[in-house]
């Protein structure tokens, strides 16, 4: 076995007839923050799911922190910390006893891990977890896969459900982890979610891994939707001539456009006229996956 | 071995089993209270002459002496009302145990921890049992301290041993339902299927005792294992227990192996 901190080969899994993922061959690194991007129903949880062991491989096998998911699964699930993609906790009790009867059954955790983690992610442990919000739930779960600082973190859409505020927070314990060493697996179905933590992404699609690459070098190839309003005239000439943009369309005064990679020729070009407002929005999944792949299967 | 999630499957049932107690000191009392009025009337010792066999078979456990202390308690608790009670409680406990888990979702997040699902299954079982036996202990006390107050003359020993076939009654069904849920998921088809088999128990033993083709096959029904022999008046059937509990022992370990084998549901 290798020293990655998880590696499949593989790794299939149907459900009946209906193929859940088919032959991901993935390998995560120590110490790194790895993306999982997909659009819904891709087959990010059963993969997460197949490394726990909640459910059984078809074929092909997974190791998580070298240890075999299938035969070493208490191991495995002893040395990760995992927020499920659809969490639903345990009712009646209020946050405290819910995070300490998880933490129980792990055989405790540190002291005050419970309440500093609450603290930063301003939960409110006296409130009886089904009186939560989504998004208090949410804190409750993340405080589950944190608490016992765990060498691999494996979160399944963490940020789902959260104001960007307390996502910010997410991303910011995310980030220390693995400052300290550890690993983290996340998942989510849009790039902005994973961008400003995720050192690499993979690209499930229809249940195959169909990418693996840099952040950097995914971004720059990304095509972003450019929205310009002018306050007075706009350009006469036609910005489809610098570099990067294309798709240039002007409609009742307001450009559209796409950029691909920085946008700096672009905001120098536009700078000569009175820019009353410019939007740009984060490029859609799939239009990365055209973006990259488009080209090459082009030729 | 830790017992969080037995403890935790208390705490989420203490208020059910609180109200489920207050029940069967309630009925069993009431039930017990009516003793010397019955007693006392002439015409009711003999009601049961004109009652097709079937019936006193099914309702009363084959006989409905109603002026005898045994043949009272065995017709009017032991017979029907209080397994009823012990077991359509024990089997809805035991098919929320793993089966319920899995409907609410939060089996996924129990079984993501460092859980073994065997070690899950047993606490489970364990905290079913340990509901069935506070139950039990509800009817048992009622029934001593009923009897001795309405002058119902019966040993304990004999209380003990007929509420002790319930509660092993109560426990097989419960483990049966708890094994179905782990095996396959739904909380209903588990509960249906232990009422089921439960319901065919019951018939097999009470028509047993009025159709003289199936006398023979009586004794594979756990109902007359645990109840059909005569605990009130005979004491402990210790075999029939012991068989009782290895049944049980089997539905637990399906139960384990079931749930091992398969995939949990999100």
């Amino acid at each position: 076995m290798s020293d990655a901190a998880i590696e499949t080969r593989d790794l299939t899994k149907f459900y009946g007839q209906s193929r859940g993922i088919e032959g991901i061959d993935l390998r995560v690194e120590r110490g790194e923050v790895f993306g999982f991007l997909g659009p819904n129903g891709a087959g990010k949880t059963t993969t997460i799911r197949l490394l726990l062991d909640l459910i059984r491989a078809t074929r092909g096998t997974a190791a998580v922190c070298n240890c075999d998911s299938r035969a070493q699964s208490l191991e495995v699930r002893r040395r990760t910390g995992y927020l499920p993609g659809e969490l639903r906790l345990p009712g009646r009790l209020s946050a405290r006893d819910c995070l300490e009867y998880l933490a129980h059954i792990r055989g405790g955790v540190a002291r005050n891990q419970i309440e500093e983690l609450s603290d930063r992610l301003g939960l409110e442990l006296d409130r009886t977890v089904d009186d939560l919000s989504k998004g208090n739930k949410e804190k409750v779960g993340v405080v589950a896969a944190f608490m016992h600082d765990p060498e691999l973190l494996i979160l399944d859409e963490p940020t789902s459900g959260l104001d960007p505020l307390r996502q910010e927070d997410v991303q910011e314990l995310i980030r220390e982890r693995s400052a300290a060493g550890r690993t983290v697996f996340l998942s989510s179905h849009a790039l902005d979610q994973v961008e400003h933590v995720a050192g690499r992404v993979g690209i499930i699609k229809e249940g195959r891994l169909i990418s693996v690459e840099e952040i950097s070098a995914l971004k720059r190839r990304a095509l972003r939707h450019v929205e310009i309003r002018f306050a007075g005239a706009g350009p006469s000439e036609d910005l489809s001539r610098i570099p990067g943009v294309r798709d240039v369309s002007v409609k009742d005064g307001v450009v559209r456009l796409r950029v691909e990679g920085p946008m700096d020729a672009l905001v120098k070009e536009l700078a000569r006229y009175p820019v009353q407002t410019l939007t740009s929005e984060e490029p859609e999944l799939d239009e990365i996956f055209l973006a990259f792949y488009g080209r090459s299967h082009a030729g | 071995m830790r017992a969080e999630v037995a403890f935790q499957a208390l705490r989420e049932r203490r208020r059910a089993l609180l109200w489920w107690g207050l029940g069967v000191v309630a009925l069993v009392g009431l039930n017990i209270a009516f003793y010397p009025s019955v007693r006392d009337s002439a015409g009711l010792a003999d009601y049961s002459k004109d009652l097709p066999k079937a019936l006193r078979a099914l309702f009363a456990g084959g006989e409905i002496n109603l002026v005898s202390a045994t043949g009272y308690l065995n017709s009017q608790v032991f017979a029907l009302m209080a397994p009823l009670i012990l077991l359509v409680f024990s089997i809805g406990a035991g098919a929320t145990a793993v089966a319920g888990e899995e409907e609410r979702g939060t089996l996924d997040l129990l079984l993501a921890q460092p859980l073994e699902r065997a070690d899950f299954v047993l606490q489970k079982f364990a905290a079913l049992s340990a509901s069935v036996l506070a139950l039990t202990l509800g009817l048992l006390v009622t029934v001593a301290v009923g009897s001795r107050l309405v002058d119902l003359e019966i040993g304990f020993g004999k209380l003990v041993a007929a509420s002790g076939g319930v509660a092993l009654l109560a426990l097989l069904f419960g483990a049966l339902a708890l094994a179905v849920g782990a095996a396959r998921p739904g909380r209903g088809r588990a509960a249906a299927v232990a009422a089921a088999v439960a319901a065919a128990s019951w018939m097999l033993d009470g028509l047993g005792q009025a159709v003289d083709a199936l006398d023979p096959w009586r004794p594979l029904s756990p109902y007359y294992q645990a109840l059909g022999t005569s605990p009130l008046s005979d004491g402990v059937p210790w075999a029939s227990w012991a068989l009782l509990v290895a049944l049980t022992a089997l539905c637990v370990g399906a139960g384990v192996v079931g749930l091992r084998r398969r995939d949990v549901r999100q």
